[in-house]
C-alpha cells in the first residue's frame, strides 16, 4: 500500500492531442542516431513503375527506412494496450475539473492537490518495427527495371522501362550532371544510398555523358569491354594487378587512328575499372576514378561468370565445360590461366544441365534457390524467439 | 513522392516550453525533451469536452491555441526517493489512480529496444519528420484496475442494496475482488451475502453509486 509521503504527481489529458509515431529502434541505429553528426535519414518506397516491376512477395506496399548504409523494412504492429506520450504539465489546468481526482476539500480542509503534474499528449495504438529480410536489402533488381540494357552501339532497351532519354545534343554532361542523373534513378529504389551503389558498381552500370542515359552493360558487352582493356593492357605493357591510369587503359583500348569513334563509351571502361578494383581501393561514385588496380581472384571469377553469362544464360544454350574453361582461360592474361577453375566461380552462379556442360544462372533464381533453403528454419527460429504474436502467429498461415 | 526525410535531431527542441518546465518524474524517466512512455492496458476514456461536443467545423487554428488539459488521475511511485537515486527498487511498483476510484499498479521496465518518438516537421513544405526523443523506458501496468481503498464507500454506499449490482458488472466484480483480498468472502459467497458484509464493514453516508466519470476499460 502506499505511503502516506510518498509524492503523487497529478496526471492530465491535454487537448488536442499531438501527432507522434513511435520507431523501435535497433542498437546501430540508435547508435548512429545519438551520435554527435547524426545524418539524416529517409523513408523510401520504390516509385510506381518500379513496384509493378519488382514485386515484394511480401508485402504489396511497403515503406523502408534508410541509413546511408543500411536498408530496413519497417511494420507497423498494432496494440490492443494503448501508449501514451507523456511531459510535463505546463499547468493549464481548469480547476473545476480537480474534484474528479480529488475531494475538494481533504480531512485537514485544505485542497489536496498534488503541485506537480505530468499530462499525456498524444496516444499510440502502434509501433514501427524495424526487419531486414534474411537475403538483405539489394538495389540490383530495381537497376535492373530502371535501366537500358545497353548492347554495343545500339539502344535498344529490350523492352525494359529506359531512362528518359533527353538528348542534350551535342557536348557532354558535366560529372555534376552525370552525379544528378544517377541520384535520380537511385532516388526511386529503395534501399540505402551505399547499397544502390554497391549495385551500380556491381553491374557495371554507367552514365552516358553523350547521351544523358544511364545504362546496364549486357554481359555480351561487358565481356567485349574486358577483352579490349585487356589486350590494349598486354599492348601498352600495362600490368593491370599494380597501380595504372585509367586514362592509359583508356587510350589503349582506341585504335590508333585517333578519328574512329571509340568501341564504347569511356563511362563504361571506367564503370569495369570499378568493377574490378581492388576493393578497398575503388574511389566512391561520387569522385573520379583515376588510378586503378585489379584484384586477380576477384576479376578471374568475373570474367568467367561474365563469359557464361554472354555465351550461356540459360540450360537451353548450356556450352561443354571444357570449351568453358579454355575460353576463359583465353580471356585472360597469360599469367593468371590456372586461377580459371570451376571452384573459382561463385557458388550456384552456374548449373549443370548434364555432366559434360554448364551454363549460367541468373542472380534472381540463385537467390530463390538459397532463400527457399535458408528462409525456413530461420523464419522457424525467429517465430520462436519473438515476443511479437503477431509473428507467432503470422507462419503457420502462410501457405 | 518516393523519399521523405527523417532528421535525427528536432528543429523546435529550443523552442520547446516544456524545456523549462520542472520535471516531476523520477530523474531515471526524464528525457531531454522531457518526453516519457505510459503504457496500459485498456484505455483511459476521458470525458468528451463541451468543445468537443459543439461545433465539429471549430478551425484547427483555434483549437490549437485553446490547448487545454483535463485531470485523469495521479501517479504515484511509492518506493522512489529523490536521496537516493541509484537504488533501483522502486520501479518495481507504480501506482495511477484512475478517477478517484480506479488504482491500477504498474512498473518502471527498461524497454528492450529504445523507442524514438517521430513527428513532423514544423514548417517545411514537403513532408519531412524529425526524430523528438529516444526514450529507453517506460511506465507499464499490465494488469486492469483494482478498486483503491477509500472508494469502498462509494462503490457501496449502505443505502443501496445487492440488487444495485448486476453479476456481470466492472463494479461487482471489482468489489467482489477486494472483498476476497481482504478475506471477507469466499468462492462460495454469493453477491447477497456479499452485500451483507458490506454494509457491516461500511457505514458512512455517501451519494448513491454513481457512473464513474472517468473509466479504464
Amino acid at each position: 500500500m502506499a505511503t502516506q509521503d510518498s509524492r503523487s504527481i497529478l496526471f492530465t489529458n491535454t487537448n488536442p492531442q499531438q501527432g507522434f509515431r513511435l520507431l523501435e529502434l535497433t542498437p546501430e541505429l540508435e547508435k548512429l542516431l545519438t551520435s554527435k553528426d547524426a545524418p539524416a535519414l529517409e523513408l523510401k518506397t520504390p516509385s510506381a513503375a518500379l513496384a509493378r516491376a519488382v514485386v515484394d512477395p511480401s508485402a504489396p506496399e511497403y515503406v523502408n527506412l534508410c541509413t546511408p548504409s543500411q536498408t530496413y523494412r519497417i511494420r507497423q504492429v498494432q496494440s490492443s494496450n494503448s501508449l501514451h506520450i507523456l511531459r510535463p504539465s505546463l499547468g493549464q489546468i481548469s480547476r473545476a475539473d480537480i474534484k474528479v481526482v480529488e475531494e475538494e476539500a481533504g480531512e485537514t480542509g485544505a485542497l489536496n492537490l498534488p503541485d506537480e503534474a505530468v499530462t499525456a499528449i498524444a496516444k499510440c495504438g502502434s509501433t514501427l518495427e524495424l526487419h531486414v529480410s534474411p537475403g538483405g536489402f539489394s538495389a540490383v533488381p530495381f537497376l535492373e527495371k530502371s535501366l537500358g540494357l545497353y548492347e554495343k552501339r545500339t539502344g535498344d532497351d529490350d523492352g525494359d522501362i529506359s531512362m528518359d532519354e533527353t538528348a542534350n545534343g551535342s557536348g557532354s554532361l558535366s560529372p555534376v550532371e552525370t552525379r544528378k542523373l544517377r541520384d535520380r534513378v537511385f532516388a526511386d529504389i529503395p534501399v540505402s544510398s551505399a547499397q544502390c551503389e554497391a549495385g551500380w558498381t556491381g553491374i557495371c552500370a554507367f552514365v552516358d555523358e553523350k547521351q544523358g542515359a544511364c545504362w546496364r552493360p549486357s554481359a555480351r558487352m561487358r565481356l567485349n569491354v574486358w577483352k579490349r582493356l585487356m589486350q590494349g593492357a598486354i599492348l601498352q605493357g600495362i600490368d593491370l594487378e599494380k597501380q595504372f591510369l585509367v586514362w592509359d587503359l583508356w587510350k589503349s583500348v582506341l585504335d590508333d587512328d585517333d578519328d574512329s569513334e571509340p568501341p564504347f563509351p569511356r563511362a563504361l571502361l571506367e564503370a569495369v575499372a570499378r568493377r574490378l578494383c581492388v576493393a578497398d581501393e575503388g574511389p566512391s561514385l561520387a569522385d573520379e576514378i583515376k588510378w586503378a588496380s585489379f584484384d586477380k581472384t576477384e576479376c578471374t571469377k568475373w570474367v568467367g561468370e561474365t563469359y557464361l553469362a554472354a555465351t550461356a544464360p540459360t540450360t537451353s544454350s548450356a556450352i561443354g565445360r571444357s570449351d568453358f574453361l579454355r575460353a576463359w582461360k583465353d580471356c585472360l592474361p597469360e599469367s593468371w590461366r590456372e586461377e580459371a577453375t570451376l571452384s573459382k566461380l561463385q557458388e550456384g552462379s552456374y548449373q549443370s544441365p548434364d555432366p559434360t556442360t554448364i551454363c549460367f544462372v541468373v542472380p534472381s533464381l540463385r537467390q530463390q534457390v538459397s532463400k527457399t533453403s535458408a528462409a525456413a528454419p530461420a523464419a522457424a527460429a525467429k517465430a520462436k524467439t519473438t515476443r511479437n504474436w503477431h509473428e507467432l502467429l503470422k507462419n503457420p498461415k502462410r501457405r | 513522392m518516393p523519399s521523405i526525410a527523417l532528421h535525427p535531431r528536432s528543429s523546435a527542441l529550443v523552442t520547446d516550453p516544456s524545456l523549462s518546465v520542472h520535471n516531476p518524474l523520477p530523474q531515471l524517466l526524464q528525457t531531454p525533451s522531457g518526453l516519457a512512455l505510459l503504457e496500459l492496458q485498456g484505455t483511459i476514456n476521458v470525458p468528451t469536452s463541451e468543445a468537443e461536443q459543439g461545433d465539429p467545423s471549430v478551425d484547427n487554428g483555434i483549437a490549437e491555441s485553446t490547448s487545454y488539459e483535463t485531470p485523469i488521475g495521479k501517479l504515484m511511485f511509492p518506493d522512489y526517493s529523490i536521496h537516493n537515486p541509484d537504488d533501483t527498487k522502486w520501479m518495481k511498483r507504480v501506482y495511477l489512480y484512475v478517477g478517484r476510484y480506479q488504482r491500477m499498479t504498474g512498473e518502471v521496465k527498461k524497454l528492450p529496444r529504445p523507442i524514438a518518438v517521430l513527428q513532423k516537421r514544423a514548417g517545411t513544405e514537403t513532408e519531412e519528420l524529425e526524430v523528438v526523443e529516444i526514450v529507453r523506458y517506460k511506465v507499464f501496468f499490465k494488469s486492469r484496475p483494482e478498486p483503491g481503498n477509500q472508494d469502498l464507500r462509494e462503490l457501496f454506499p449502505p443505502g443501496a442494496g445487492a440488487g444495485l449490482w448486476d453479476a456481470s458488472s466492472r463494479d461487482y466484480n471489482m468489489v467482489m475482488a477486494m472483498l476476497h483480498q481482504l478475506a471477507l468472502v469466499d468462492a462460495t459467497t454469493d453477491k447477497y451475502n456479499a452485500a451483507r458484509v458490506m454494509k457491516h464493514k461500511i457505514y458512512h453516508s455517501a451519494p448513491s453509486l454513481r457512473v464513474l466519470p472517468l473509466r479504464v476499460s
